[in-house]
């Protein structure tokens, strides 16, 4: 459809003056030619019409029209923004999808288009990856995910390699079957371990990148109350204060003498059992008897600081128990909902445990109190073999109390497990002590997968305002969230694949927090992309058959003739018009 | 005849023309070659092409227009003007007689001899324009001149910074290795100690002074040799190390492979203490395996023969000699039959031997000894060695080899890359062989009760049983005990095979230490056999799973001495605190504790952690870490070579001051593989609590409100 618009008086006044000077020009053309040479007359009048005409068409604004086109296709396997499809298409009603697919944050502009897909088949490779990409040094880490092979119904062998490339452990398993692997890392850094599929005939079929941040979190502040000194305490003291953490350990040594011993705190840090000095630890270790020792304020005291996010573990004793056993005394409040059944058959110095938690190998056996540690609404902190229940949790305010019958912990230091000792402890401690209210960063999810040009969340946690976010040395824009004011998350779209350095600042420029993030390329981990696309794009189909399309509009699209055909034709039909002149 | 010189006058000057526009075109292009070839703009620089065609095509069309200048009538006109004797009518000369009147042609006559006449004089051909060669050759001069002035400052590139172009270095190991001399033409080496090594260095500027820098600051200073046109130098070297030539990028590494002593294994008797009943023939033979990697110079057996018992002892020393030798496919074989009479030993005496063999190694020998050999002729009043006592004298002993074995199968695995195979299967071979003695040893104390196949279980091998109080109820002591109703056969079995009467007597502990010390022997089974078969990464787990159950055997003899001790009564709370204490005083102590720095482990890992933060440059603590770890790591590679290779690394690190090395890709990333290889597992940190929320948030408080009411 074409249309034109004269509607300018200007306009309108030089198409006048245009047919006037045609028609005084094909007068003059035909006095002259006509009689003599007429076909040349008519060559001539004509060009004399095609030059009046373009010039009316460029004065008129001559444009097509076309109606807009309702549906498109989309590979999904082609690079750049996939959105692009709707700039072209702007009322685009339905979508053929050849490919994968797209991310979830990528279909939200499609939101109410129709999609048909037919989804190809998976590439080899593992999917359904997860692995915790933050920890602390000494932590365990463990990746579990899936191999899928559609080709194949063998055997894989699924090795994890370490930064050195050494291959520290490896599983075989059959197509569509779960694997995990795990270990340590022994150094803090950001480095890559890698996973390594290979097929029975010892082909490398697929060689991903796992990105790890070890970190090193704030040391704990650590008080000790003690009934008299003990091993327990003595290197508890000794491995805390030689990784920088600051204990003060008070220790009775008689009938209202005690022993204070203080390492690595500040001159003005208070030494008496005093609210302020509970309020400043971040975890409380007692024994029992100093424990049920504690005068009525005292345990308020202790109550109040618990209730305010102070951790206190109790390492139940003889005293602790018998408390508990006789009826005419009681437990202190703070342990009160706790419960201690003793095991029939058991006698202390004959019941050996094997403490086990995620990551323990040792296999060492201990001692412990004969008896089944339980707790209203609590939870198990830690358990041992034969399912027995070692440490008992439970929450309290804004703290945790935990009562443990285990005994006897140094022994794994004695027995030159240095590891699984502080281990145990670091475990402990991240479970129970204090939440520190420092601005730091929140862990990104185990199964989350970055990859190049798609949006990456990232989010953290502080009570400062004006934040400062930015990845190498670019600003990001943080928003906070509607539910919890103290959460403040902004987008990002990485550019490059590797890592990136986070650095979370406040409004002075004063570095409050780092970390690193590891972002794929699209060529890594093609069978994880390709199963994670065509999971959110069948999730998407879903959605929008249970939403109602508007109908179709008919619209069109206008656009004006270029100007340079106006230009070629003038000047074509004016050369032929100058040298019709000259030849005649 | 005049029409004639005209045309030839006409065409004398259009190439006049011609020739002068030729040469400065020649000549405009002549000083665009010079400004080209010294001025590395211009390469790029299309738009000094364009400029020149423009100036070469004005210079063409402003040729162009003066050629059509020159016209008949233009010339005939120059020549009015030049000859006064043409009275202005050369023009008459041009035109044809027809057209002519008769004055006209009058005059063309009286003019066409003055014509000649001048023509014949060449005045005519002088009075045309002459070409002007000014303007081309002050052009030609000027392209002169820039071909031979730099307008660049290429000063620079002129100066080259004297190079390394080759390196050739000869080995001489010592004559008594028998090695052939071998060539390098790298700077990176390996050698046997005390070889001679002599560099021969191909230098870009051969007037130089260079030296090779050893270490910090041990100097050898390079001779020119003119015939060879080379730099020389020769070093006889006993230690692995670093060196550079002065003066020039790139650090190399001297890995040095020591000269290992002899490894002595008795391979008959193969048990270390072998008794000899008195009604025997008091003969036996001893096998020796001897292996050295270059020679062997003595082999010998010390011997000392103990008679008597009690206080009235006596020793002898002796040195035999072995009867026969024999090469096998191990190493050297020797054997020699003992006879105790000849020895004039009597039943009840005992002889101790040890092997002792030196190898050829040049200034001083090296000795390697074997196991202590007893040989005991019984005596009819003497019986066999209780296991119980001498399994405790040594077990400490043995836990530490089965450790040391350990250590040494960790160590193979991680040098694994730095030997050849060769290496590799011969350390794990002899591995084996110790795993081997020491499977035997325990077995000989044990009694060797289970055999000796892999494949036999045990039932005593379970773990740990840590309560039994499921199978047998303690409440009751009697409850397996005589009931009269069940009878006699219930009765024995019930007082035999599970004696719980007297719970301070009778299974004392849960853990049976033989049951563990059998286990442990079974696993070794596993150990040594992946051990000998090369695969020390098979051998591994059986190795530390049988250090688990050695471990927990010596645990469960220490349970066992625990029940045994005093256990004193319970304190009372009333009674306690209660004593005069009246100089006991409280008192606090404030310490500031010293984080553990100073160990290879840590040293290890800081270093990781630097070089994985990748920054570029590298400030002073770095550095001083840096510099320990290059100084640790060379005084590791006297024993383990295949480290001076990161030593070398870091030295280059040091010296470029940038963890980037721009000449070898590779190295950085060795570097950390090798760091992470040696450090060991980590020890975790005590962390404050680690929640993904604020304790200052609201909605928190308000659940945890919710909730615990």
């Amino acid at each position: 459809m074409i249309e034109f618009d004269v509607s300018p008086i200007t306009t309108q006044i030089a198409l006048v003056l245009l047919l006037l000077s045609l028609a005084l020009t094909l007068i003059k053309v035909k006095n002259r030619l006509f009689a003599s040479k007429p076909l040349r007359f008519y060559a001539v009048a004509s060009l004399n019409v095609i030059a009046v005409m373009t010039l009316a068409a460029w004065l008129s604004n001559l444009s097509i029209t076309h109606p807009y086109e309702q549906s498109a296709m989309l590979d999904s396997e082609q690079h750049g923004d996939p959105s692009v499809v709707l700039l072209n298409h702007p009322n685009l009603t339905s979508l053929t999808l050849k490919g994968y697919g797209l991310r979830a944050a990528q279909w939200l502009p499609f939101t109410g288009v129709k999609l048909e897909h037919q989804p190809p088949k998976l590439e080899a490779g593992p999917v359904e990856l997860s692995w915790n990409r933050q920890l602390l040094l000494g932590n365990r880490f463990t990746i579990a995910g899936r191999y899928q092979n559609s080709n194949v119904n063998g055997i894989v062998t699924v090795k994890l390699l370490d930064p050195a490339g050494t291959v520290i452990a490896q599983t075989r398993i059959k197509n569509h079957q779960t694997f995990q692997l795990t270990d340590t890392p022994k150094a803090m850094g950001n480095y890559n371990y890698r996973l390594n599929v290979v097929s029975e005939k010892n082909e490398l079929l697929n060689d991903e990148v796992i990105p790890l941040v070890v970190s090193k979190a704030p040391a704990a502040k650590i008080l000790v109350v003690q009934s008299a000194p003990s091993f327990e305490s003595k290197h508890l003291k000794n491995w805390a204060s030689s990784q920088g953490a600051s204990l003060l350990i008070l220790t009775t040594i008689s009938k209202d003498k005690f022993i204070t011993n203080s390492v690595n705190m500040a001159e003005d840090t208070p030494r008496q059992f005093t609210p302020e000095l509970l309020n400043d630890f971040d975890l409380t270790i007692m024994d029992g008897r100093a424990l049920i020792n504690l005068s009525s304020v005292h345990q308020q005291w202790l109550n109040q600081a618990v209730d305010q996010g102070l951790g206190l573990y109790v390492m139940a004793d003889d005293d602790l128990i018998k408390v508990a056993d006789l009826p005419e005394t009681e437990l202190p409040e703070i342990v009160s909902s706790f419960s201690f059944e003793p095991i029939k058959g058991l006698q202390i110095g004959r019941s050996l445990t094997i403490p086990n938690w995620s990551g323990n190998h040792s296999e060492l056996a201990f001692d412990l109190m004969p008896y089944i540690i339980d707790a209203e609404q609590g939870e198990l902190l830690l358990a041992g073999s034969k399912k027995r229940q070692l440490s008992v949790l439970k929450s309290k305010g804004k703290g945790k109390v935990a009562v443990s019958i285990l005994k006897g912990r140094y022994r794994w230091l004695l027995n030159g497990n240095l590891q699984t000792y502080s281990h145990y402890w670091q475990r402990l401690l991240s479970r129970m002590a204090r939440v520190r209210s420092d601005s730091r960063f929140i862990a990104q999810a185990k199964n989350e997968l970055n990859v190049t040009s798609l949006r990456s969340e990232i989010c953290v946690l502080s009570d400062k305002q004006g934040l400062k976010l930015s990845v190498d040395d670019k600003v990001l824009n943080l928003s906070s969230d509607s539910v919890n004011p103290y959460r403040h998350c902004a987008f990002y779209w990485p550019q490059q694949a590797g890592w990136q350095r986070y650095v979370l600042s406040d409004v002075d420029g004063n570095e409050l927090d780092t970390t690193a993030r590891y972002t794929f390329s699209p060529q890594q981990w093609q069978s994880w992309q390709q199963s994670q696309r065509l999971s959110d794009t069948a999730d998407f189909i879903t959605q929008n058959k249970q939403r109602a399309t508007a109908p179709a509009v008919q619209d069109y699209d206008y656009q004006p003739v270029n100007a340079l055909w106006y230009w070629w034709m003038l000047v074509v039909c004016g050369s032929l018009l100058w040298l019709e002149r000259k030849v005649g | 005849m005049s029409k004639q010189i005209f045309a030839l006058l006409l065409r004398r000057s259009r190439y006049t023309v011609i020739l002068e526009r030729g040469l400065l075109l020649l000549a405009i292009i002549a000083v665009y070659w010079a400004l080209y070839s010294e001025v590395s703009a211009l390469y790029y620089s299309w738009f000094s092409g364009l400029c020149l065609g423009g100036i070469l095509y004005f210079i063409g069309f402003k040729g162009q227009q003066q050629w059509t200048k020159i016209t008949l009538v233009n010339l005939a006109e120059h020549l009015n003007r030049h000859f006064a004797q043409l009275e202005e009518s050369s023009r008459l000369l041009l035109e044809s007689s027809t057209n002519t009147s008769v004055l006209q042609r009058l005059q063309r006559q009286k003019i066409e001899q003055a014509f000649a006449a001048l023509y014949s004089q060449g005045l005519l051909v002088k009075s045309l324009p002459s070409m002007r060669y000014k303007a081309p050759a002050l052009l030609v001069l000027v392209g002169v001149i820039i071909h031979f002035i730099p307008l660049e400052n290429d000063a620079e590139e002129h100066f080259n910074p004297p190079s390394l172009q080759a390196i050739t270095i000869t080995v001489t190991p010592p004559a008594y290795t028998g090695l052939p001399q071998s060539k390098f033409s790298e700077g990176d080496i390996e050698i046997i100690e005390g070889s001679q090594v002599q560099w021969q260095l191909l230098m870009s500027e051969p007037n130089g002074q260079y030296s090779l820098l050893f270490g910090e600051n041990s100097l050898l200073e390079l001779v020119y040799q003119e015939q060879s046109n080379q730099y020389v130098a020769t070093k006889t070297i006993t230690k692995t190390g670093l060196y550079r030539i002065t003066d020039l990028p790139g650090v190399y590494s001297v890995s040095v492979i020591k000269d290992k002593k002899p490894k002595v294994r008795i391979v008959e008797p193969n048990r270390s203490l072998v008794e000899l009943p008195k009604s025997s023939e008091a003969k036996f033979t001893a096998k020796a395996l001897v292996s050295d990697d270059f020679g062997l110079t003595k082999v010998e057996i010390l011997a000392s023969v103990a008679k008597g018992s009690g206080e009235s002892v006596k020793f002898r020393d002796e040195v035999f000699e072995f009867d026969n030798h024999s090469i096998t496919k191990q190493g050297e074989l020797y054997s020699k039959a003992w006879d105790l009479n000849a020895l004039g030993m009597e039943p009840g005496d005992e002889v101790y031997f040890t092997v002792v063999a030196h190898d050829n190694k040049a200034v001083e020998a090296q000795e390697g000894r074997s196991g202590t050999v007893i040989v005991r002729w019984l005596d009819d009043e003497e019986q066999g060695i209780t296991a119980e006592g001498i399994l405790i004298n040594y077990v400490t002993e043995y836990f530490r080899s089965q450790r040391q074995i350990i250590i040494e199968t960790e160590q193979l695995l991680v040098d694994k890359d730095s030997l050849t195979a060769e290496q590799f299967s011969q350390t794990s071979t002899s591995l084996g062989y110790s795993q081997s003695d020491l499977k035997q040893r325990y077995g000989q104390y044990l009694g060797d009760e289970f055999g000796e196949s892999t494949s036999e279980q045990f039932d005593g091998g379970d773990a740990i049983e840590v309560e039994h109080e499921e199978e047998h109820e303690h409440e009751d002591p009697q409850a397996h005990g005589v009931s009269e109703g069940e009878g006699n056969a219930k009765a024995v079995i019930a007082q035999f095979a599970h004696a719980h009467e007297d719970i301070h007597v009778g299974e004392v502990s849960s853990q049976n230490p033989k049951a563990m010390m059998k286990k442990a022997v079974s696993i070794m089974w596993q150990a040594e056999a992946h051990l000998l078969q090369s695969e020390p990464e098979l051998a591994l787990p059986f190795e530390k799973q049988a250090y688990k159950y050695l471990k927990l055997a010596k645990q469960a003899e220490r349970i066992y001495v625990k029940r045994l001790g005093f256990e004193p009564p319970p304190v009372s709370e009333d009674k306690r605190l209660t004593g005069e204490l009246t100089d006991i005083k409280s008192y606090s102590r404030d310490t500031q504790a010293r984080e553990i720095n100073d160990s290879d482990d840590e040293l290890f890992r800081r270093v990781f952690t630097l070089l994985n933060k990748l920054q570029s440059t590298l400030n002073t603590e770095q550095k001083q870490h840096l510099d320990k770890l290059k100084t640790r790591l060379t005084e590791l590679a006297e024993t383990r070579p295949g480290l001076i290779r990161q030593a070398a690394t870091i030295e280059r690190i040091l010296l470029g001051n940038s963890v980037e090395l721009t000449d070898c890709d590779e190295c950085l990333l060795k570097l950390k593989q090798k760091l992470w290889q040696l450090v060991t597992s980590p020890v975790s940190h005590p962390v404050a609590g680690q929640q993904s929320y604020l304790n200052a948030d609201a909605v928190i408080g308000d659940y945890i409100q919710r909730v615990q009411k």
